[in-house]
């Protein structure tokens, strides 16, 4: 190791020693230095993400190829922490509920374990970027332990997702008995050089995709989510939706831009068929639902399904350089975009469970009215998440389109296109509930909280602004994936 | 004697009473007497160890084994309070899976000592390497510090991670429910029992206890 390997590291230094930091001061100063926490969180995230964006080491690799330091592991390094640090705001409108410091440390272990998701170089480092997301996440679930509901969902996602990643580090022991080495690239150069038809590298392989696959959320192994975003404290529930996924989904393109090209024939149907399953019974399943939560949560296995739509092409092209640079900028734009309107969503979603104590949709009825900022802004997001203009999910949605159309994907992406109208039925129904239901006696508005409401502004802004102006961001993930690719072919 | 009839005489005590307590772990029926049957296994495992010149491992395997893991089963077993009901032989549902797969398992073993079978390539770690560190303690000190080092430090912030989760979920008291939507587990659990028509005499662990 050399010195310069640690400023590699730093934003997840950084992030460690707040975490830390805010469990001591808890200890010893207890309930009233909450909002201080509060302050000393956000400020350092944004140090992280200055950090990570300013003092980035050159591109390569650190920690004897354990981690990479490229583009692509400093866009996802800004975009996980600024998820953490929403979600943690937003969950200091319930720190008279929870444990706010110990809530608080956990996404920051959460998002470190995110990082190197982004980051990861090795299969040792997916391991264990994939193990630190998920148990702070299990326990956030759980946070309010006498809750049926939250014990329920969180006892679902523990058990299936310990046994998911049980499946993970056995295909990870398969992959490392076969080529002698965990590093990602060397596992493509080995198997270039020896063939892809073994059929062990498969078991192998196919062990490591359900188990990421489980962690996506993506159908067949999607059976936890509903419960664990049902039960979940909201916040929690918008960090597992936001940030783990993301951060698990980061570390799946990373496996299959570096890993994986040898085997493209072979796993392009699987990741296409997950795709479309994931797509056709996300957005179906998601009409027959009346809590929001729950709808969202099949929103959100729809949303996967989107986003490995773009991970098949890119598998399917590692040699067509300017399509695979397209459809991972296209996953990337869709992952930034994702972020913002499912935080804003299940902001919104918070306030009006402070009001009435219920997410179904009947608790969204007359919001327009009592709350008209907060039903504005539920608006907004569901508009984004069907993919209307000019909300950023429009163009999340026209990249993927694209690059499914250029890669001869036609009837993918007609399947998008078709879903995505089915999904018009559902979200637009919460709006309906806002703006179109009169109830009598009407109904109070939400309470007022200055943390729901930063979340749901910020969340907003930034799903107009990607709508109107995506080309920043897009181009900026394309910068990031050029420095990918040359990683790649010079390991 | 020489030197190797007395490795010979020490390993094949070390295998015997390894395999001795095995038979011990599953056939005894007190359960605290399985346990201890178990440390006598994973000592003479570690001897086994030791003979493969694989001290550090042998260390580890006890550190880790004898010294955690069977005085976590002991603490279990101490908190539960098994009593004299539980004190019954246990096992025998599945006893004919377990004669089959162990079967197997020994099949395996037999075929694996017999030839070498190869499907990959092999590791940077040969025996060569080890023995040019000067040992296996030093080959994994280069290897776990130096190479593996990023991981090493992750999984310390890991276990970090998990006991402040532990900690959180145990140390939370359940509150009054206000609703029966938000009831409580462990409310929910002792009217569940209350339903069920459970008596009291029969369970040590009644509905009152339960209740908290």
């Amino acid at each position: 190791m050399q010195i310069e390997d640690l400023t590699s590291i730093l934003p997840e230094i950084i992030l460690t020693l707040i975490a830390a930091a805010v469990l001591m001061v808890d200890a010893f100063g207890g309930r009233r230095t909450h909002r201080g926490l509060m302050g000393l969180i956000v400020v350092g995230s944004v140090v992280a993400i200055l950090v990570s964006v300013v003092l980035r080491a050159d591109s390569g690799t650190a920690f004897s190829g354990m981690v990479l330091t490229d583009g692509y592991a400093v866009f996802f390094k800004v975009l996980f922490i600024a998820i953490a640090a929403l979600s943690i705001v937003l969950a200091f409108a319930q720190s008279q509920d929870v444990p706010f410091a110990e809530l608080s440390a956990l996404i920051l272990f959460a998002t470190v374990g995110m990082l190197l998701l982004g980051a990861t170089g090795d299969l040792i480092t997916l391991y264990l970027g994939v193990e630190l997301t998920s148990i702070p996440v299990y326990v956030l679930v759980a946070i309010k332990r006498d809750r049926f509901r939250a014990t329920e969902g969180a006892l679902k996602y523990f058990l299936l997702g310990a046994f998911a990643s049980g499946v993970l580090l056995y295909g990870i022991a398969w992959l490392f008995g076969l080529t002698g080495t965990t590093n990602l690239a060397n596992i493509a150069l080995y198997v270039q050089s020896q063939g892809a038809d073994n059929p062990w590298f498969l078991l192998g392989l196919g062990l490591l995709l359900v188990g990421l696959a489980f962690k996506v959320a993506a159908v067949p192994f999607h059976m936890w989510t509903p419960d664990a975003y049902q039960g979940a404290p909201t916040p929690s529930t918008a960090f597992l939706a936001a940030g783990a996924k993301m951060g698990a989904m980061a570390g799946l393109l990373r496996v299959v831009v570096h890993g994986l090209e040898p085997w493209q024939d072979m796993v392009l149907p699987i990741v296409i068929a997950i795709a479309v399953a994931s797509m056709i019974v996300g957005n179906f399943v998601a009409i027959w639902q009346r809590d929001v939560k729950r709808l969202l949560a099949y929103s959100s296995i729809a949303h996967t399904g989107y986003m490995l739509v773009g991970i098949a092409i890119v598998h399917a092209h590692s040699e067509a350089g300017g399509l695979m640079r397209d459809a991972v900028a296209a996953v990337m734009f869709y992952a930034v975009v994702y972020a913002l309107m499912t935080l804003g969503a299940f902001a919104v979603t918070f306030a009006v469970e402070r009001r009435t104590d219920g997410t179904d949709l009947e608790n969204f009825q007359n919001l327009g009215r009592s709350s008209p900022l907060m039903a504005v802004a539920m608006a907004v997001f569901m508009i984004s998440l069907t993919g209307i203009p000019p909300a950023a999910g429009f163009f999340g949605k026209l990249y993927l389109l694209q690059v499914a159309v250029n890669a001869g994907l036609t009837w993918v992406a007609v399947v998008l296109v078709l879903t995505s109208t089915v999904s018009a039925y559902y979200y637009l129904r919460v709006v309906v509930n806002m703006y179109m239901v009169d109830i009598q006696p009407r109904l109070l508005p939400v309470p007022a909280s200055t943390a729901i409401g930063a979340v749901v502004a910020i969340g907003m802004i930034g799903t107009l602004v990607l709508g109107i102006y995506p080309a920043g961001a897009v181009e900026w993930a394309q910068a990031a994936f050029e420095e990918v690719g040359k990683l790649a072919t010079s390991p | 004697m020489t030197s190797e009839t007395l490795l010979t005489l020490i390993f094949a005590y070390f295998a015997l009473a390894s395999v001795v307590f095995a038979v011990l772990v599953i056939m005894l029926r007190n359960p605290v007497q399985c346990a201890l049957s178990l440390v006598g296994v994973v000592f003479h495992l570690a001897g086994i160890f030791i003979l493969l010149r694989a001290e550090f491992l042998a260390a580890a395997h006890i550190i880790i084994y004898a010294g955690a893991i069977i005085v976590l089963f002991l603490f279990t077993m101490m908190l539960l309070n098994i009593g004299a009901v539980e004190r019954v032989r246990q096992f025998h549902v599945q006893a004919p899976l377990a004669i089959v797969i162990g079967a197997i398992l020994f099949l395996e073993f037999i075929v694996l000592t017999g030839a070498t079978i190869t499907i990959g390539a092999q590791g940077p770690h040969s025996p060569a390497w080890v023995a040019g560190q000067g040992g296996n303690v030093q080959a994994l000190g280069q290897v776990l510090f130096r190479d593996y080092l990023l991981p090493f430090e992750v999984a310390s912030v890991l276990l970090t991670a998990a006991v402040v989760g532990a900690i959180v979920l145990a140390r939370q008291r359940p509150r009054r429910p206000r609703s029966s939507s938000e009831m409580g587990v462990s409310e929910w659990m002792a009217e569940r029992y209350e339903k069920a028509n459970v008596r009291s005499s029969n369970r040590p662990n009644s509905a009152e206890e339960i209740g908290d």
